[in-house]
């Protein structure tokens, strides 16, 4: 980037308490089962999990596309919860861009990357508070797509794909920029300009970044993870410290590596002292023995 | 942002899908306009030939100005300015004004007196071609004709002395022009005939034939000279008739200007009645009346027809928009997740479809207009096709299919769960709205037929168009039935074969399954072949109709009429000109209006006439057997001579004169006189009148027996006869059968004679003659039957319904035995009567009148028998054939309006056919991935293409068997419904019998043409599954 790009205030993130069940004939499924997050303002994180783990219905309800069972969802001073369609669809259109899976998900197959992002600009109000700090090929220019810029995105690569999507979800300026899955079926080289287009956009918009993935490296690139097992945030990575929490009944998610050497079932004694608290099973200690 | 030219780009991404839409889309806007465009070309070429065919042409308006005012009646000039405040001249050209004065022309040196006419006629020397001499100029100056002038031996210069009926005082006239006599065929004289010159009469016939030679005019006792044209102050001292006749110009009266020319002409002739007492007819009203009731039956017909189409463009074009609108959604999602706002969203998702759909509007319009005016060109003879506004509200309708699929594209736009809308990879309408539609559908198809079958439409009594719905509405109900049956017995074939050896069959049983939207199809491809089955059954039927109408209307292949010379019998003459009896048959027609009396020699009518099976309970045969029954034969003499052995006893005084009554072959009364007797037997000879060549049949045996003043006046005597022979020429003595051994077979209806077989061939007959009384005692031979055979209308039997009067040719009252009865007769219609032309014949007493006669020629009769009948002194006049009938009934409104019925048929054809493929390409994009995700697998491109096929077959098969079912089902409960003449009186009942073949060969033709489209089209799909396919997932 050669130019200062205007400022963007990214907007904080506060899920409290959010439930999200998916009817079903046979029975509800639950999704999230209560998950409080807390994300500040422009800053970003990864959102990891296994599949099924809820990761992508949380990015969903954080676009607005699903309302939580129960629970709030912030984001910025938008209570999403009790936003109304109209006022969901002006915060797509202004504030929240949301990448899904799959780039040609994301993009007009028969349009250029050029189009693609006029496109996704179609979408903000005029009553936006902040002009829009860049045209089209202003934009692609600064991501280094230029070459792309006036292809049809159908004849790109999968990589070139992938990072005419992201533009194109940030070419609102979004405060909150939500990516699912930006580099699956992404070789590494490919994976690298991606997650290097997204911390630079990250950076440069000072957006506010979520990032779903499965990937570990991703999560490692980006400076709060915020793993997701079974409904429940169960981890957190903290500059390359990994941090078990605790949930709000007191539930603790061990780390998937100690949950493989203490199998479920078995009666852990919860020692507590200065430092926090330990977690000791008889059976190991007499097995130590 | 340019988003026009994101809108081209996004139409090029789908051009074959796009393609496919315009084309489906511009053919059924061609469909549906094209008929509002065929009704005006059509409703021209209608009139057009109806004017040309009727008798409004030539006999335009003629005002007839009252004859009690003659010599003040209303002239030209006064009803020009009438004629021209209503506008009547842009139809009807200046007014040509007759004045007539019957005249009689004195007795000639000869003896001779004529009949003539006076005449003035406006412009009539332009017409006229003068031999010398010039135009009248002044009074009292006239022309003659050629002929005219012979007889009365004048010349340039002579003067003809004329008197006028009714007057003592004579004119005289002076001729200044010789003229050819002309025919009066030329449209300046407007059927009139002003050269009806009748010759003079022949010494062989005397007065008597040459009445019958003028029977029309029987009631003339003079001969007729052509008229002699003058100007008007010769004739308007005399007592006159006069007329004002106003020709129509051509080509001036056409469906744009017809209602005003109605409207003119009534108003004219009203004014024309009460200013001027001049009574306006044309026969231009009723044949316009006729060319609208017509109009309107044809235009029910292609209303119909066309709401068939609408019905049909409908289903295609909501199947394709929705497809269409199917295939946007991820754009739809996308722009939703860019939180575009409702209307943005609304446009990008409809924009597409609806940008091609009225693109269509021009171009299926002028493309409709092509198509018409070539066919136009082709068959209907160049009339001008013309836009109107119903054409615009025609394609719009046909448009409705797709702005319904718009509309429901709009809801389900709205409506849709973006998550959902983002993740989908299909879109699928919920079963439970599909079932409820399905079911509207066909409770509406079925309670609309119902309620056709219960108010009487479909009953076959009055034809109506509305009938035309029914095949539609079945083939709706069988089709959307089909589209609900299919995918079942496709799932229960799909489990059959899942662990059998054909994969191809499984795959395409699967897709069917799996893809329900693609088995709309079934009903669009039931739809189409029902209208073109319905339609090829009803055009091959109604034409069939035509055929036999016009054959039997007109009686046979050819009818000569023909002029019979007094001295031939035309039985006898057609009889010796096709002796084998195939292909020749003579007919006597009255033309009488009241009488409608048809007479033919019956045992020829099976084989020689054209009969319909449907007009009586009795066939051909059966009533040929019934007319000609077994009756006495009559006693004809032939020849030159004749001669007769009797003996008479006792000798009177004065003995009678051996006398026959006998009518030659044209009915006129003769008589043989053998003289008078003498005692004894003797062997007398007669001369035989000249027309007896062709054989006189005796009527009495009426010895004349005068008393002497002084003598005795009353005899009885007896006269014994036998040998009654006759000749030609020098040739030998030929016996005549004449009874003279048959008990009863001489009969005396006044009494004062009998007579009484007696061995060896003789005769005993006696008479008692008086001089004081008036009747003649007589014999009469061979007597007919009082009651004769006959078969009559069932109109004409109401009076009674087994016994009828009616008259013979000469007003002979005859009693018929009317027990077989037809619903109409060949040449007479609803009204009439047929019998025995021989029986007829010897009915009568007199000459007949005003009548026709005719042979009648079966088809592929060789020109030697027509060779013959000439050789028989017969003259051919005229001859008629069932083609200008049948020309008119092909060139009438119903048969254009079933001809449109065909066209229809074609553009539904290629609807169905153009949907087929459409949906085929729309399908390819998504079908793509699969197929190349098989071929990936290892399957074989030809078992894939297999499947392809087979699956399009699963879908077509159904879609012309359920639509063959419907038109069947169409045909059989409406075809007795749908008018296919503008009158059924007096004709045979139109056939109904259902053309298996022309049935056979259109099912067959639907499935190969749909089935061939269909899998040209699953072709292309399956050349876009390559493996390069897998590598994106390209929207």
């Amino acid at each position: 980037m050669t130019q200062a790009p205007a400022a963007v205030r990214g907007a904080a993130i506060h899920c409290d308490a959010v439930v999200h069940l998916y009817p079903n004939a046979g029975g509800d499924v639950v999704a999230l089962r209560g998950v409080d997050l807390d994300v500040e303002g422009g800053t970003a994180i990864a959102l990891l999990g296994p599949s099924g783990s809820g990761k992508s219905t949380l990015l969903a309800l954080l676009a607005g596309l699903l309302r939580p069972s129960s629970g709030h969802v912030l984001v910025g001073s938008h209570d999403l919860t009790r936003c109304s369609n109209r006022q969901l669809l002006e915060l797509r259109g202004n504030e929240i861009s949301l990448m899904v899976q799959e780039p040609m998900r994301n993009l007009l197959g028969f349009a250029t990357a050029v189009q693609n992002i006029e496109f996704a600009q179609r979408g903000v109000r005029r009553r936006r508070r902040q002009p829009l700090p860049f045209g089209p090929e202003q934009l692609l220019e600064r991501l280094g797509m230029a070459e792309v810029a006036h292809d049809t995105v159908a004849q790109l690569s999968g990589g070139e794909q992938q990072r005419v999507a992201i533009a194109a979800a940030a070419a609102v300026a979004p405060s909150l920029l939500l990516l699912d899955e930006p580099t699956s079926e992404l070789d590494r080289i490919s994976r690298d300009r991606v997650l290097e287009l997204v911390l630079t956009v990250h950076r440069e918009l000072g957006t506010t970044l979520v990032v779903v993935t499965h990937d570990p490296a991703v999560a490692s690139a980006m400076p709060r993870s915020v793993s997701i097992r079974d409904g429940r945030i169960g981890a957190e990575g903290r500059s390359g410290e990994e941090y078990a929490v605790v949930g709000r009944d007191g539930s603790v998610q061990l780390p998937s590596d100690v949950l493989g050497w203490i199998p479920a079932g078995t009666l852990l004694r919860v020692h507590r002292h200065s430092a926090g608290v330990d977690l000791r099973s008889p059976e190991l200690e007499s097995d130590g023995d | 942002m340019n988003r026009l030219s994101l809108l081209l780009r996004a139409l090029r991404w789908r051009a074959s899908a796009t393609l496919a839409l315009l084309a489906v889309a511009t053919a059924a806007v061609l469909a549906a306009s094209a008929g509002p465009f065929y009704y005006t070309a059509v409703s021209g070429e209608v009139l057009h030939t109806t004017l040309a065919t009727s008798d409004a042409n030539a006999d335009g308006l003629t005002a007839v100005p009252s004859p009690a005012l003659a010599g003040l009646a209303t002239r030209a000039q006064e009803l020009e300015p009438l004629a021209r405040q209503y506008h009547l001249q842009r139809w009807y050209r200046a007014p040509i004004e007759t004045l007539d004065a019957g005249i009689n022309i004195p007795k000639d040196a000869q003896g001779y007196s004529f009949n003539g006419d006076l005449v003035y006629r406006t412009g009539v020397c332009a017409h006229l071609t003068f031999v010398s001499g010039h135009c009248p100029r002044a009074a009292g100056q006239v022309t003659l004709t050629q002929r005219s002038a012979e007889v009365l031996e004048a010349h340039i210069g002579s003067q003809v002395v004329t008197r006028s009926h009714g007057f003592a005082a004579e004119t005289v006239v002076k001729v200044v022009g010789i003229v050819r006599a002309g025919t009066g065929a030329a449209g300046y004289w407007m059927g009139d005939n002003f050269f009806d010159y009748s010759g003079l009469p022949t010494s062989s016939s005397g007065i008597a034939g040459f009445l019958h030679q003028r029977a029309p005019q029987v009631a003339q006792q003079l001969p007729q000279l052509d008229a002699m044209f003058t100007v008007p102050a010769t004739v308007l001292p005399l007592p006159l008739s006069s007329e004002i006749q106003f020709r129509l110009r051509d080509d001036s009266v056409g469906v744009d200007n017809v209602s005003q020319l109605v409207r003119a002409e009534k108003r004219f002739a009203y004014a024309s009645n009460t200013r001027y007492i001049a009574p306006a007819t044309t026969p231009l009203i009723s044949t316009l009346a006729g060319v609208d009731h017509q109009d309107d039956l044809m235009l029910a017909i292609v209303v119909v027809v066309s709401l068939e189409l609408v019905l049909l463009t409908l289903f295609v074009l909501y199947g394709l928009v929705s497809r269409t609108v199917e295939a946007r959604q991820r754009e739809i999602a996308l722009a939703k997740l860019h939180g575009f706002r409702s209307l943005s969203v609304l446009g990008l998702g409809l924009l597409e479809p609806l940008v091609v759909i009225l693109a269509a509007v021009p171009l299926g319009i002028l493309l409709s207009w092509l198509v018409m005016h070539l066919i136009s060109s082709l068959v209907l003879g160049g009339a001008p096709v013309l836009f109107s506004p119903l054409v615009l509200l025609a394609a719009l309708a046909a448009m409705a299919g797709g702005l319904v699929a718009t509309v429901l594209g709009v809801v389900r736009i709205l409506r849709g769960r973006l998550v959902d809308e983002l993740t989908a990879t299909d879109a699928k309408p919920s079963p439970v709205a599909r079932a409820a539609l399905d079911g509207m559908a066909v409770m509406l198809a079925v309670g609309a037929v119902v309620e056709l079958r219960v108010s009487g439409v479909l009953s076959g009594g009055t034809p109506n168009p509305l009938a035309l719905f029914a095949p539609a509405l079945i083939a709706v109900a069988v089709g959307v039935l089909g589209v609900r049956l299919v995918p079942l017995l496709c799932g229960l074939g799909m489990r059959l074969t899942r662990d059998g050896p054909h994969l191809a069959t499984h795959l395409a049983l699967r897709q069917v399954v799996r893809r329900p939207a693609n088995l709309r199809q079934i009903l669009v491809m039931a739809l189409a072949t029902g209208l073109a089955c319905f339609a090829v059954v009803g055009w091959a039927v109604a034409a069939g109709n035509r055929v036999e109408r016009a054959d039997f209307q007109v009686g046979a292949a050819q009818v000569l009429k023909v002029r019979v010379p007094s001295s031939v019998d035309l039985v006898e003459a057609v009889r010796r000109a096709d002796p084998s009896g195939r292909y020749a048959m003579a007919v006597e027609e009255s033309l009488t209006p009241s009488q409608n009396l048809l007479a033919v020699d019956a045992p020829r009518l099976a084989r020689v006439a054209y009969w319909q099976a449907s007009v009586s309970a009795s066939s051909a045969a059966q009533l040929e057997r019934w007319l000609n029954p077994k009756v006495v034969p009559a006693t004809v003499l032939t020849g030159t001579q004749a001669r007769i052995t009797a003996d008479l006893s006792p000798d009177v005084d004065p003995t009678p004169d051996l006398q026959f009554d006998m009518v030659d072959p044209g009915g006129n009364a003769t008589l043989v006189d053998f003289g008078y007797l003498a005692p004894g037997t003797h062997t007398y000879e007669a001369r035989l009148p000249a027309n007896c060549v062709g054989g006189c049949r005796v009527t009495a045996l009426a010895p004349y027996w005068g008393s002497d003043p002084g003598g005795p006046q009353a005899v009885r005597y007896s006269i014994t006869l036998s040998h009654f022979q006759d000749r030609q020429g020098g040739a030998a003595w030929h016996t005549t059968y004449a009874g003279f051994s048959r008990p009863g077979y001489w009969t005396s209806p006044f009494g004062q004679a009998s007579a009484h077989p007696q061995p060896g061939g003789q005769l005993l007959t006696d008479f008692s003659n008086s001089a004081t009384e008036e009747l003649v005692p007589e014999l009469v031979p061979g007597e007919l039957p009082v009651t004769l055979p006959g078969v009559s209308t069932a109109a004409a039997q109401e009076p009674n319904p087994v016994y009828a009067s009616a008259e013979d040719f000469d007003g002979t009252e005859l009693t018929l035995n009317l027990s077989k009865e037809t619903v109409a007769l060949p040449r007479l219609g609803e009204y009439g009567f047929l019998i025995d032309l021989s029986v007829a014949d010897r009915a009568e007493t007199g000459p007949p009148f005003l009548t026709s006669d005719q042979v009648w020629l079966a088809p592929r009769t060789p020109a030697r028998v027509v060779r013959s009948l000439r050789r028989q002194g017969l003259k051919v006049i005229s001859v008629e054939t069932p083609g200008p009938l049948l020309f008119s009934y092909n060139h009438g409104g119903l048969a254009f309006g079933y001809l449109f019925f065909l066209f229809a048929a074609a553009a539904a054809t290629l609807l169905a056919a153009g949907a087929g493929v459409a949906t085929a390409l729309m399908s390819a994009r998504g079908r793509s991935f699969e197929l190349a995700v098989l071929r990936a697998m290892g399957v074989p491109r030809r078992t894939l293409l297999s499947s392809l096929l087979s699956e399009q077959m699963l879908m077509v098969t159904p879609g012309v068997l359920l639509g063959v079912l419907a038109g069947l089902l169409g045909a059989a409960l409406a075809l007795s419904s749908v008018p296919q003449f503008g009158s059924n009186a007096g004709a045979p009942p139109p056939s109904t019998t259902i053309p298996w073949l022309p049935l056979a060969l259109t099912a067959l033709a639907m499935l190969v043409f749909l089935a061939g489209s269909s899998a040209l089209a699953a072709a292309v799909a399956l050349r876009r599954a390559r493996y390069g396919v897998l590598r994106s997932d390209t929207l």
